[in-house]
């Protein structure tokens, strides 16, 4: 009798965790198939070469050059990366190994803190904080590429910080024991052994900040200054993909519409290869863990 | 307080200065030491002379002390939050456990070897090459000829001289354990400290481990190599068998009124066939602990 019962509950749950794990599948399936489908046209109507070689981008008298916002999007991450990766590793070192107990919990809600803050406060704080700022030391109106990359740096540090330290805590204590036995002071061991051994762990997290900066809309839109240009200049504006789409897709009619679609499959592509890119590097920590 | 001897940097200096070993001169003498956990002891007032060039091995029945008195001889104690050592432990002259003791200095001279194999996440080469880059051996030639005299020191070289470059968490878990005595020895330490390093071994491997332990006390080549030195280890253990294979001296720790304590110490011999006290007896013999 009560194993009729208990048979029944473990089949009805079975079934209710299936439907859930189909329903969150298809809806990522469902995206990508209706980005294609929409942008499908783009291939015959306008043709895929024209995203790349036309002059410029000028939608709706033929100019479909997508290259200087894939450019400016391309900048804009890597210098956001390469100003948070650093800086998320050794603020994840320091609450980790050099910050004192109260101190680190502290500190390490503050970080929790800023990853929590919406998109759109960071892009408050950079129009009418940053941009000015910028524009007394630089020149110009402010509005550019350092702004976007410095706002963006903020809006990531947390996430290398906090993915940096849990692969930092991944790297077993008999590790770090052993290299005190062998006469190595915090820094040393850190450095040596440490770093290392969470090396693979730390990429990953720096891969998926990036993945973040190059989805980012709204933050970068409000102080890049959104002019279509090759980036150059770091006091120059730019605009990135995200923000064309976000900015043109309220009024665009036709090929212009279609274009639009079609930089979401390149944003999408260029996501997807990152999220694959990550799952090797996770592939390749997990073999140097188990030594396999 | 300076201390010279212990506070000294370079390597190459260290331990040229020997003293011959006579039989039973300590080379550390423990007087008082008692280790805490949150104020707690775990083990009280330990009082052990470590003899030069031979091997005592520490047993005792879980839970008496006596690893967290072995941490406390190269102060890994000090990376345990809240645990804190009294008393003194008196390293050829100079008490170690003193606050002007600069512990990574320390720990090069007393190296310790842990139940588990601990290989560092990287080839079998830099595992040795690391620690003596990190120690200040400066030429790289220098480095691969010390790495190649550890291997061969602990009976590896001719089981991987022809994959050096290969991870070392591919070995088995004795090769792991016999390399991580070679990066032990080929910082030249005074003292080696061995917490249960065979516990996790199979039997055949257990016995290549203390086969070398053995051939380590008799003398290894380190820093300089011309010369052998015979390598002084503690060893704690929870095999009785092993206690008697391989240590010349033992001490055996027990717990009386909620604490570890060392209750009798002498030549291995006389602990297992003319015990003083009650519990050794019957813990020798196999009817307790």
């Amino acid at each position: 009798m009560f194993h009729r019962h208990y048979r029944l509950i473990d089949a009805a749950g079975a079934v209710l965790l299936r439907a859930c794990g189909v329903v969150s599948a298809s809806v990522v399936v469902l995206i990508v198939g209706f980005l294609v489908w929409k942008s499908w046209p783009a291939a015959t109507d306008i043709g895929l070469g024209r995203f790349l070689v036309d002059e410029r981008w000028a939608p709706t008298s033929g100019g479909f050059s997508l290259v200087a916002m894939a450019a400016a999007t391309a900048a804009v991450t890597l210098g956001a990366v390469a100003l948070a990766g650093p800086l998320g590793v050794a603020s994840a070192l320091f609450s980790r190994y050099y910050a004192p107990r109260g101190v680190a919990a502290v500190y390490r809600r503050g970080v929790e803190l800023l990853a929590g803050i919406p998109s759109v406060v960071f892009g408050f704080w950079g129009l009418v904080t940053l941009v000015p700022l910028i524009a007394v030391w630089g020149g110009g109106a402010g509005a550019s590429m350092l702004a976007a990359v410095l706002v963006l740096t903020l809006m990531v540090l947390p996430t290398v910080a906090l993915l940096g330290e849990s692969a930092l805590a991944a790297v077993a204590l008999d590790q770090r024991r052993g290299a005190a036995a062998l006469g190595l002071g915090t820094w040393a061991s850190l450095w040596r052994v440490v770093l290392p051994a969470a090396a693979p762990g730390l990429a990953s997290a720096v891969l998926l900040a990036g993945l973040r900066a190059v989805g980012e809309t709204m933050a970068v839109l409000m102080v890049a200054g959104n002019v279509v240009r090759l980036p150059g200049d770091p006091l120059a504006p730019v605009r990135v993909l995200t923000a064309n789409i976000a900015l043109e897709m309220g009024y665009a009619q036709g090929d212009h519409r279609l274009a639009l679609f079609f930089s979401g499959v390149v944003l999408l592509t260029l996501v997807a290869g990152g999220v694959v890119l990550a799952d090797v590097l996770e592939r390749g920590r997990r073999k140097a863990v188990r030594g396999g | 307080m300076s201390l010279p001897v212990l506070n000294e940097p370079d390597l190459h200096l260290v331990g040229q200065v020997r003293p011959a070993p006579a039989v039973a001169h300590p080379l550390l003498r423990a007087c008082c030491v008692t280790v805490s956990y949150g104020g707690k002891p775990a083990v009280r007032d330990v009082e052990l002379e470590i003899a030069h060039g031979r091997i005592t091995a520490i047993i005792g029945p879980s839970g008496c002390g006596k690893s967290s008195f072995l941490a406390s001889l190269n102060r890994l104690t000090d990376l345990i939050g809240g645990c804190t050592v009294s008393g003194a432990a008196m390293l050829e002259g100079h008490d170690l456990l003193a606050p002007g003791v600069d512990p990574v200095a320390l720990r090069r001279r007393v190296g310790m070897i842990f139940q588990k194999p601990n290989p560092f996440a990287m080839s079998i080469r830099k595992n040795l090459e690391m620690p003596l880059k990190a120690n200040g051996v400066r030429g790289a030639a220098d480095r691969r000829d010390l790495a190649e005299q550890a291997l061969r020191d602990v009976g590896l070289w001719d089981e991987v001289s022809g994959r050096l470059n290969q991870s070392a968490l591919r070995l088995s878990g004795g090769q792991q354990q016999r390399l991580c005595i070679a990066r032990a020895v080929v910082l030249r330490p005074r003292l080696l400290l061995l917490d249960e390093p065979c516990s996790a071994l199979d039997p055949m491997a257990t016995q290549r481990i203390e086969e070398l332990l053995t051939e380590l006390r008799g003398g290894c080549c380190g820093l300089d190599s011309d010369e052998e030195s015979p390598l002084t280890q503690v060893v704690v253990t929870h095999n009785l068998a092993q206690a008697k294979r391989i240590a010349d001296d033992t001490a055996v720790f027990w717990v009386r009124e909620g604490c570890g304590v060392m209750i009798e110490s002498g030549p291995t011999e006389s602990v297992f066939t003319h015990p003083q006290e009650e519990e050794t007896r019957r813990y020798v013999s196999g009817l307790q602990g």
